[in-house]
């Protein structure tokens, strides 16, 4: 059984938005710093709202 | 939420333990302290200016030794480079710190701070980064040739002028295997001290492309050796903070064992790369925290107004740790599917060791 990460490479192979972000660094680059910046949102909200 | 009774605030301790991991992680993979991203990080939370550079000072020196025994495990420490550099550090903070205080005398303290946080983090940045970007074209080339790229490359012209500087000791440094003037190392380490010292940071971020561009070693070489420098600084720091008094042990305690796995998987990690995979995140991390300083300064020169320019700063410091580290993690993660013979993005194969 192959996990998410496994399966979403796996396609990647084929075509499609997925594979041009992972092999564009520079959209990988974007993507990787959308997902910590809502990471970083989310702690401000959960934790750190009220404390600022 | 966790009551630190000796910083009098209240914070929650898996933050804490998630930020001792994420700095632990880029702390261990680029070989800088992260004092640039823990102590603004600790102020959000609710700690006092002072106590947050005590604990994270303390931290540093904690998370510091656990990255230099693995980096020792993988021969990446280069000790006379070490203790040479260590000698021209000292001078150069001590210079630095006397700038600063002629800085707070006239008052400009803080702007002229981050005017220079901003232009020194940039300027390195581009560097670091137009570097990077034509050694991985280089070793791209390399690879279609079906040349091995080996573990580093880089094409920065400036250590060969560096290294034909004959002032005698010339020292001959085995492991990072570079033959230099000794008196180019303790310049390098006094100018990365001095800015370190005046800055109020560790300086991982400035000696590590220092030894690289200017001395000539390797990028490996240049992360383990700078981790020693932040043992001796972190742990005289350390020691300095908690006689005044400025360290919350608990809080200490808590971002350490976060850090403990960090710092072994950071620099673990540093074992499935080549040296431009390093650069790479050295060079991401120098232009968030620019950014960060620089909504600080616009913050600052706007009259403390615009409170959003203050969240954004925070985002960027907090966002910066977790890309980092997400960076990190992806690249071992390639490398071990490199390793095994799965597709892994282009660009990804000539930054991975085989």
């Amino acid at each position: 059984m192959t996990t998410p990460t496994t399966d979403t490479l796996e396609k990647a192979k084929g075509g499609g938005i997925m594979k041009w972000v992972l092999n564009s660094m520079w959209a990988y680059w974007f993507l990787l710093l959308g997902v910590s910046l809502g990471c970083a949102a989310a702690i401000y909200l959960i934790w750190l709202k009220g404390t600022m | 939420m966790f009551d630190f009774v000796i910083a009098g605030v209240q914070a929650p301790i898996a933050l804490l333990m998630f930020v001792g991991f994420t700095v632990g992680i880029v702390g261990g993979f680029i070989g800088v302290g992260g004092g640039y991203m823990v102590t603004p990080a600790l102020i959000v939370f609710g700690f006092p200016g002072y106590m947050a550079s005590g604990i994270d000072m303390t931290h540093i020196a904690g998370k510091g030794l656990v990255s230099t025994l693995r980096h020792r495990q993988l021969g990446n420490i280069d000790w006379t480079l070490a203790l040479t550099m260590v000698a021209g550090t000292m001078l150069g903070v001590e210079l630095g710190v006397r700038t600063l205080v002629y800085f707070k005398k006239a008052g400009t303290a803080g702007i002229v701070l981050l005017v220079t946080s901003v232009v020194v983090m940039f300027t390195l940045f581009l560097y670091t980064q137009i570097e990077t970007r034509r050694s991985h074209r280089q070793m791209k080339l390399l690879a279609t040739q079906g040349r091995d790229p080996g573990r580093e490359l880089h094409t920065s012209s400036l250590p060969k002028f560096f290294q034909s500087i004959n002032l005698l000791p010339i020292v001959r440094c085995r492991t990072a295997r570079v033959v230099v003037s000794m008196w180019v190392i303790v310049l390098v380490g006094a100018v990365t001290g001095f800015l370190a010292g005046f800055l109020g940071v560790g300086g991982g971020f400035i000696r590590v492309p220092a030894l690289v561009y200017l001395v000539g070693a390797s990028t490996h070489i240049a992360v383990g050796t700078d981790l020693v420098e932040i043992v001796f600084s972190g742990g005289y720091g350390a020691l300095r903070h908690s006689i005044e008094g400025h360290v919350d042990m608990m809080a200490v305690l808590f971002m350490i064992s976060g850090a403990l796995f960090g710092a072994q998987l950071g620099s673990i990690a540093t074992a499935y790369v080549r040296g431009p995979a390093i650069r790479y995140v050295l060079s991401y991390s120098l232009i968030l925290a620019t950014l960060g300083a620089a909504m600080r300064l616009i913050y600052v020169l706007s009259g403390q107004k615009n409170e959003w320019l203050s969240l954004i700063a925070v985002m960027l410091t907090l966002g910066e740790m977790i890309f980092l580290c997400l960076f990190i993690i992806s690249l071992l993660y390639f490398a071990r599917r490199n390793r095994r013979g799965e597709w892994v993005p282009d660009w990804v194969k000539p930054l991975v060791i085989t």
